[in-house]
């Protein structure tokens, strides 16, 4: 190893052997340069400030978040009581109106519902004796 | 003694109002900086980060004890931001930024005074980070959230992978594919410069 090295005493000055190397050196060196800047970089990022009470705000919006359902469920029961108040009013009212009424829309309903249909006889025998019944209404006594 | 992660699910699952406060406390740095890092502008950060907090709120009864919750939070945050992004890109409120020549300028001009060591002001490291963003903003949406989660949040390979649902060896994959292309587009900008300059 030893014997192959070559001192500078022993190098011309206008020996060019090493030029490569020396640059090839330099561009290592500015390499590494550049990586050392960028890890300055990124050792100097700046940090953000965080708002004051910001742990607080968050902690209150999150619960009231977690409320609002009972809260609106609130607000509404709330706007609903005066509606429920009304309703056996208006249900009374109805029902007195309905109870005047009552006794014909009562019959119809039986109409309607009870009331089986009438079986027409029309033999022979029935119109004969109706037409005799007819003969006999007519005449005068 | 500080309640536990699980201590403090359970207590928030058992209707204590103070121990969700104190989940908010523990993990509110992680979800605003991996938000500001990953969307890059300030302005969304504190609606995002309290949308992840009520998401958080409504899935915990969902949260599975035997991992850690702050792999968990960490994957609800980076899925709020995929979404924003996605809904940006949508809806085109933010347009994706680029480098610009006066871009490359800046880069040129801070790495010199990096070299010679001179020191950097608060003003310096904000648009220096600007600059990274606009690096990082050339990376696909996963290998720049993995990019973040490590090397800007510092979080573990294993978090990550629970955080990204995938392998840690996907996640390697990701943020050493990620920091290869910022070096090299960083090395692109910085050496055309010097050949410019040596031409």
């Amino acid at each position: 190893m030893t014997d192959n090295y070559t001192g500078s005493q022993e190098l011309d000055a206008d020996d060019t052997g090493n030029v490569d190397r020396k640059d090839s050196s330099e561009l290592s060196k500015h390499k590494n340069s550049i990586t050392r800047f960028l890890r300055f970089q990124l050792q100097n990022v700046p940090e953000m400030d965080i708002p004051p009470f910001f742990a607080k705000r968050v902690s209150q919006l999150v619960h009231s978040d977690r409320d609002s359902f009972a809260i609106l469920f609130q607000q509404v029961s709330r706007k609903l009581i005066p509606v429920f108040m009304m309703f056996p009013l208006v249900m009374g009212l109805l029902m007195y109106l309905v109870a005047d009424d009552g006794v014909v829309a009562t019959e119809q309903y039986a109409d309607l519902f009870f009331d089986q249909p009438v079986q027409e006889d029309l033999s022979v025998a029935y119109v004969i004796d109706s037409l005799v019944e007819f003969s006999s209404e007519d005449t005068v006594p | 003694m500080a309640r536990t992660d699980e201590e403090l699910v359970r207590a928030v699952l058992g209707g204590d109002s103070h121990a969700f406060e104190e989940i908010v406390k523990r993990y509110q740095r992680l979800v605003f900086n991996v938000i500001y890092h990953y969307c890059g502008t300030r302005n969304v950060v504190e609606d995002l980060a309290q949308e992840v907090f009520l998401k958080v709120f409504r899935a915990l009864a969902t949260f599975d004890m035997r991992g850690p919750l702050k792999s968990w939070i960490a994957r609800i945050t980076a899925n709020t931001c995929l979404d924003e992004l996605r809904r940006n890109r949508r809806e085109k409120v933010f347009p994706v930024a680029d480098l610009h020549s006066g871009d490359e300028n800046r880069i040129e001009s801070f790495f010199e005074q990096f070299e010679e060591r001179a020191s950097l002001t608060e003003k310096d490291v904000s648009e220096l980070f600007e600059l990274l963003e606009k690096l990082m903003g050339r990376l696909n949406d996963k290998d720049r959230m993995a990019f973040v989660f490590r090397e800007l949040e510092g979080l573990s390979y294993a978090e990550i992978s629970q955080a990204m649902k995938t392998t840690e060896g996907a996640i390697r994959i990701r943020v050493s594919r990620s920091k290869s292309k910022i070096r090299s587009d960083l090395e692109d900008i910085l050496l055309s410069g010097r050949r410019a300059v040596s031409d």
